[in-house]
């Protein structure tokens, strides 16, 4: 973990800018210590997390159209790795992801797609911060950290570019933003290269609330199609 | 009722003449059935006659734009459906822009057509495929198996009626529609080319089908549903494309369509990612 947080600070002090962002709000973070010391109080508060639950709202900007479209849901969270991603507007999907096992359930087609964890990552940046250190992702992701106050209060945001040439291809950058009360992502933003943007805002977080097993599981309706990326 | 009653002879035209049973102007040849005689075109119309109310009724809507729910079937599997949501600006004939995504996710393909080339871009395998708008592609797109032009052609479909000297069309009449041939000349001999269904009362295409020179058919546009634009025509609700030679079956339902808009000419532009791989189909 030590030698992870080293490399961290590495990358971190290689990206480090001018220490002002263009961005309103926003201070580019460009201290050493003071980087180590937030990574290492949000991983002390991440470890702290045995379950956390939330209502969410998704906006998707989709740039050639300059539109949006909005969804909403529920989001339980149980460690080591049990997710529940409940979408209820503008149609009923949900997402559980298991361990190692993903279900993508839409119910529309009466459909279940079951994946691994290690086939679609995508996930993965999206439990940034709650499942999964945000240092772990430094390790492929250039990095920028920032402090900031919007009218929910102070934050930090890392700011995560894709080193992967493949990656690259696909996503210009990530971002989630920690709150300073909490210390627990109370948003993420994905960038694609083709200029969309999704965000994805926790409101009514609970944190270490009572989760009954229940909720993660998830049994297939007969009639339902399999989909079985696994094999 | 009418909507029904619409819907309910698609149906039976669908299951029951999709395999060109042997028709003629008053009745069935072979079968244990017969029309009766009063079953005659509403208009006695030529066929010149008749592509002029096909033009005249459904060349009024020049652009759109709306919100789409694709499905993506297998034919031969009939299994693995596949979903996405996207947005759709067209521009009368040939500009295009097709965006899909997904529920949880990013951008599932991105199509371009600025009247000149079209782009299609599958981020997940970085590649775009480029060609000509305005002529069909000599390749099959193998990552989504559908070509701009035939999403461009399933909707608009009139815009390919032509009276160009290298064709003859000619026509047939059945309870309620009109079913229009269009046969190109190959080396001495003609071939069909175009079949299309029309309503007799509104003219509104519902089904059209496209041959090869063996006859085979290369895609199959059935419309399902139409929203009525009052003076300024009809619109797809929901389509069915059907590529036999992909074994592909997609669905296209529109919503929020909004109809006379005009657009920035960069929503038909489409930059080539950094490091992608551009395949040219033509």
């Amino acid at each position: 973990m030590k030698k992870l947080l080293f490399f961290c600070v590495v990358l971190f002090l290689f990206n480090a800018g001018a220490g002002k962002s263009a961005e309103l709000n926003l201070n580019q973070i460009t201290d050493e210590q003071e980087f180590k010391q937030i990574i290492n109080e949000i991983e002390e508060h991440r470890e702290q997390i045995r379950t956390f639950s939330a209502e969410f709202d998704q906006v998707k900007t989709i740039m050639p159209f300059e539109e949006t479209e909005k969804a909403n849901g529920v989001f339980f969270y149980k460690k080591p790795m049990k997710v529940v991603w409940e979408f209820y507007a503008p149609e009923k999907n949900m997402v559980i992801l298991k361990e190692n096992r993903g279900f993508i359930v839409t119910p529309n087609l009466k459909q279940v797609q079951l994946f691994s964890m290690e086939q679609n990552n995508r996930f993965k940046f999206l439990l940034a911060g709650l499942g999964e250190p945000l240092s772990k992702f430094f390790v492929e992701f250039n990095v920028l950290c920032f402090k900031g106050e919007d009218k929910s209060g102070k934050f930090y945001l890392f700011r995560l570019s894709p080193k992967d040439p493949e990656m690259a291809q696909i996503m210009d950058n990530f971002e989630v933003k920690v709150s300073c009360v909490n210390m627990v992502p109370s948003s993420t933003k994905l960038v694609e290269k083709t200029g969309d943007i999704t965000t994805l805002t926790f409101s009514q977080i609970k944190i270490n609330p009572n989760i009954k097993e229940s909720v993660f599981e998830y049994k297939i309706p007969p009639a339902y199609e399999i989909i079985d990326y696994r094999e | 009722m009418r909507e029904i009653r619409f819907i309910f002879v698609s149906l039976l035209i669908t299951f029951f003449l999709s395999g060109c049973a042997v028709v003629e102007k008053k009745g069935l040849i072979g079968g244990k059935g017969k029309f009766p005689d009063s079953y005659e075109p509403p208009k006695d119309l030529t066929t010149d006659e008749l592509i002029k109310n096909i033009h005249k009724n459904n060349t009024q809507i020049k652009s759109f734009k709306a919100d789409m729910k694709l499905v993506f079937k297998n034919t031969v599997r009939d299994k693995g459906a596949l979903e996405s949501s996207g947005k759709i600006a067209v521009e009368r004939p040939h500009k295009m822009r097709l965006r899909g995504y997904s529920f949880i996710g990013g951008t599932t393909f991105d199509i371009a057509s600025d009247g000149k080339t079209f782009w299609v871009y599958i981020p997940q395998e970085a590649k775009v495929y480029t060609g000509s708008s305005r002529f069909p592609c000599q390749r099959d797109l193998p990552a989504i198996k559908i070509r701009p032009n035939d999403i461009l052609e399933s909707i608009f479909f009139n815009d390919l009626i032509t009276f160009a000297r290298e064709k003859i069309s000619f026509y047939e009449y059945i309870p309620g529609f009109y079913i229009l041939y269009i046969a190109e000349k190959s080396g001495d001999n003609y071939f069909i080319r175009k079949k299309v269904w029309v309503r007799d009362d509104t003219y509104e295409i519902i089904r059209h089908q496209t041959f090869d020179q063996k006859r085979a058919i290369v895609l199959d546009v059935l419309i399902h549903e139409l929203y009525n634009f009052g003076k300024d025509g009809y619109f797809p609700k929901k389509l069915e494309i059907i590529r036999p030679a992909s074994h592909l079956d997609l669905a296209m339902v529109f919503s929020s369509v909004n109809i006379g808009v005009e657009f920035n000419d960069t929503i038909f532009q489409f930059q080539i990612p950094k490091n992608t791989e551009e395949i040219n189909l033509d």
